[in-house]
């Protein structure tokens, strides 16, 4: 009895189906069939098909498991539900994560098997709804504000920013369509006619989730009549020395304009950010088509600028929408440089970085490469090399000067961003040592080669002295009357009329001593002598032309 | 049949290892604005002290915090996600917290420029790749972040609730720059 019961507690227990329906009286219950989840926005909806005949009625009821939960749970607002379909919106769940739905069909106490759906992600089922659309109409523009598609906490609570916008304008009457494609959800169509009526339709879609929802009805505005002053156009803004220069076209003059500005992430805000726009300091009220206003107000970021005309008591619309971004001025501070000649004929070069550099923390994630510029000081022809910090510069010539200057570059830059060159710092190149001892050989060939050429002119000099001049003795009487006088100078210098000196010895018997007048003009002595052969005169004939004789 | 996919595969590869090879250019640039997003996030006030009764059972997925777990190739899309995440939750309303609203304004500066800056890249992973939802590491982020979403949205916004977001978003950043190393590497 008790081994009875207990296997009956135990088939109770498993539940085991093809059991129950004996127990209620031998019919089968059948589950929901065609069960289909739809999911649009932060609807949920359960449809099934339940095609069978009763009686009585009949009730449905739902379950749901994800990985996170033990059990299965009541799946809310699915339960004992009597049409074929049931909202179950209120159901908190992360929607990236993958649940389980099951359904079955009641009647009075018997119920059907759970027809379990397989487990799905609920943000990759759901489709992208329409969005909500708030329009205004301008004279020549449409403004139009656009709700991204579910509420702001739900299944699209982590796309909000990356929703892309279709809207298809077209004009009433002609019928001529617009494609346009924007990721602001407040966007202006411009360059419309006055007066004239335009319909749209916007649909939502996710690129990145590969998701295009549905199509807004048609909503259908009025452009108004046209405004007296039109908006400013052709807006433009150019940096310049500390500041921006703002300037835009307008027909007409003795106009004041003002000019406005807005984080460029605003606008991707769903929220109406009309109030987040901020007069611009220095272009709040301006009569010229141009303001300037400091690059300090406008830290590195994207903006959106727009300028309104007014006159009196009218204002025009707002221009188009500019969009501005302002460049961080990314400093990099030059490098610092010193060189030094340590081996032959080369330059060792050393960069450093100077150690107060303002914006420390964030420049040292940059990754940078210097550009080198080295040049022979008298030359001046530069040639450059891309180099890391500790480098050598070889086949220099030696005993030249060069000089050296450099500058950072971020590595790979697609803007080549770079820092000012540093100082520039010379240095001789030393010489190597092979050089050195061509050097020294080289001067110990000059030294000898000059001390061999005077001596050899000296012997030269000596030999000539020789041939041309030597020292011949004349006896000791004529010696004493006849100075030495070199017969060199005879060649050496024949400018001077020399005259040789004779002595006429004309008597041997009276030997008259006449006095000799050393004058080389020709005063020359006479001796008188007998020999007949002797007489006569012995003199130069070159030089006998003043000869006189006296007796 | 796997002729006919060789092609498309080797095509794949090429261009995520390309992109990849591309996108380093920029980590410099990156962790550089990680720096200036953890500088922003400690200026705004609170301190979690008093905040001890709340708890948040949100956990940072794995991967994130353990880069091994990674491919070369996902860094780009965990990037993406992260600023892109970080920003909408700091698009919320905060009013209820004493920030100061210039702060929070440059900090969503900062995330927007990332995000625009690597959404081209993205779109062209999403379109080669084709399937997001088969990437189990961008699900679990996406889990992660709808989590917090929830959480902020459940204890009404409070001060205590941005605390507490505030200070699991600057650990985040922590473990984004790690990934970005290990990847630069």
């Amino acid at each position: 009895m008790l081994g009875l019961l207990g296997a009956a507690a135990l088939v109770l227990v498993t539940g085991a189906p093809w059991l129950l329906p004996e127990a209620a009286g031998g019919k089968t219950l059948k589950p929901p069939q065609n069960v289909e989840v739809i999911m649009i926005d932060d609807s949920f909806t359960l449809k099934w098909n339940w095609s069978e005949h009763s009686t009585t009625d009949v009730f449905f009821s739902a379950a749901y498991k994800t990985a996170e939960m033990g059990d299965w749970e009541e799946l809310p607002g699915c339960q004992h539900v009597t049409s074929t379909t049931c909202d179950f919106s209120s159901l908190e769940t992360n929607v990236y994560s993958e649940i389980q739905l099951r359904i079955r069909t009641e009647e009075g106490s018997s119920t059907s098997p759970w027809h379990e759906l397989d487990a799905f992600t609920p943000a990759k089922i759901a489709q992208i709804g329409p969005p909500g659309v708030h329009l205004e109409a301008e004279d020549k523009a449409i403004v139009i504000m656009l709700s991204p598609p579910g509420t702001e906490e739900s299944m699209w609570a982590l796309e909000h920013s990356s929703f892309r916008y279709n809207i298809i304008v077209w004009e009433n009457s002609s019928g001529l369509e617009e494609s346009i494609t924007t990721a602001y959800p407040n966007y202006n169509v411009y360059n419309l006619s006055p007066d004239t009526t335009y319909c749209l339709k916007v649909r939502a879609e996710l690129p990145l989730l590969k998701k295009i929802g549905f199509y807004s009805p048609v909503f259908c505005i009025n452009t108004t009549v046209e405004n007296k002053l039109p908006p400013p156009s052709n807006i433009h803004i150019h940096p310049r020395d500390g500041f921006f220069a703002l300037q835009w076209d307008y027909p007409y003059d003795k106009v004041a304009f003002q000019a406005q500005w807005l984080y460029a992430f605003l606008k991707i805000n769903p929220e109406s950010y009309e109030d987040k726009w901020k007069p611009i300091p220095g272009c709040a009220n301006v009569q010229t088509t141009q303001c300037a206003f400091h690059q300090n107000d406008f830290p590195k970021g994207i903006y959106f600028i727009r300028v309104q005309a007014s006159k009196g008591n009218h204002t025009s619309f707002w221009s188009e929408e500019k969009r501005f971004a302002t460049e961080k001025q990314t400093v990099i501070p030059p490098p610092i440089i010193s060189a030094k000649s340590i081996n032959a004929n080369s330059l060792h070069v050393s960069i450093g970085t100077s150690k107060d550099s303002g914006n420390g923390s964030v420049d040292s994630y940059y990754s940078l490469v210097y550009e080198v510029v080295f040049w022979e000081n008298s030359s001046h022809s530069e040639r450059k090399r891309l180099e890391k910090t500790d480098f050598t510069i070889p086949d220099l010539k030696a005993l030249m000067v060069y000089c050296v200057k450099a500058r950072a570059l971020l590595k790979d830059d697609k803007q080549n961003r770079s820092s000012t060159f540093s100082n520039t710092v010379c240095e001789e190149i030393q010489p190597g040592n092979a050089s050195k001892v061509w050097l020294s050989v080289g001067i110990g060939t000059a030294l000898f080669s000059i001390i061999a050429v005077f001596c050899i002119m000296k012997f030269i000099s000596e030999c000539i002295k020789y041939v041309f001049c030597p020292s011949n003795k004349l006896p000791s009487t004529i010696d004493e009357y006849f100075p030495e006088q070199p017969l060199c100078n005879l060649l050496l210098s024949p400018s001077e009329e020399q005259m040789e000196r004779c002595f006429i010895i004309e008597n041997m018997n009276s030997l008259t001593t006449v006095v000799e007048s050393g004058h080389s003009d020709g005063d020359h002595k006479r001796y008188s002598s007998q020999t007949s052969q002797d007489s006569g005169n012995y003199s130069n004939e070159d030089e006998n032309n003043e000869s006189k004789t006296s007796e | 049949m796997a002729n006919r996919y060789i092609f498309q595969i080797a095509l794949l590869l090429c261009i995520t290892t390309a992109l990849a090879e591309s996108y380093t250019l920029d980590q410099s640039q990156q962790k550089s604005s990680i720096l200036v997003c953890q500088d922003l996030l400690n200026q705004l006030n609170g301190s979690a002290t008093d905040c001890l009764k709340q708890r948040m059972n949100s956990k940072i997925p794995e991967e994130i915090k353990n880069p091994q777990l990674l491919q070369k190739e996902d860094l780009v899309l965990v990037t993406y996600e992260l600023f892109q995440q970080i920003f909408g939750i700091f698009s919320r309303n905060f009013s209820r917290t004493s920030w100061n609203e210039t702060i929070v304004e440059k900090l969503l500066m900062e995330l927007y420029q990332q995000k625009n800056q690597l959404k081209t890249t993205v779109e062209e992973i999403i379109k080669e790749t084709n399937d997001i939802w088969g990437n189990k590491h961008i699900l679990n982020l996406k889990k992660y972040y709808f989590s917090l979403m929830r959480y902020l949205k459940a204890n009404k916004y409070s001060s205590c609730a941005w605390i507490i977001i505030k200070t699991e978003i600057i650990r985040n950043f922590v473990y984004l720059d790690k990934l970005i190393s290990y990847f630069s590497n």
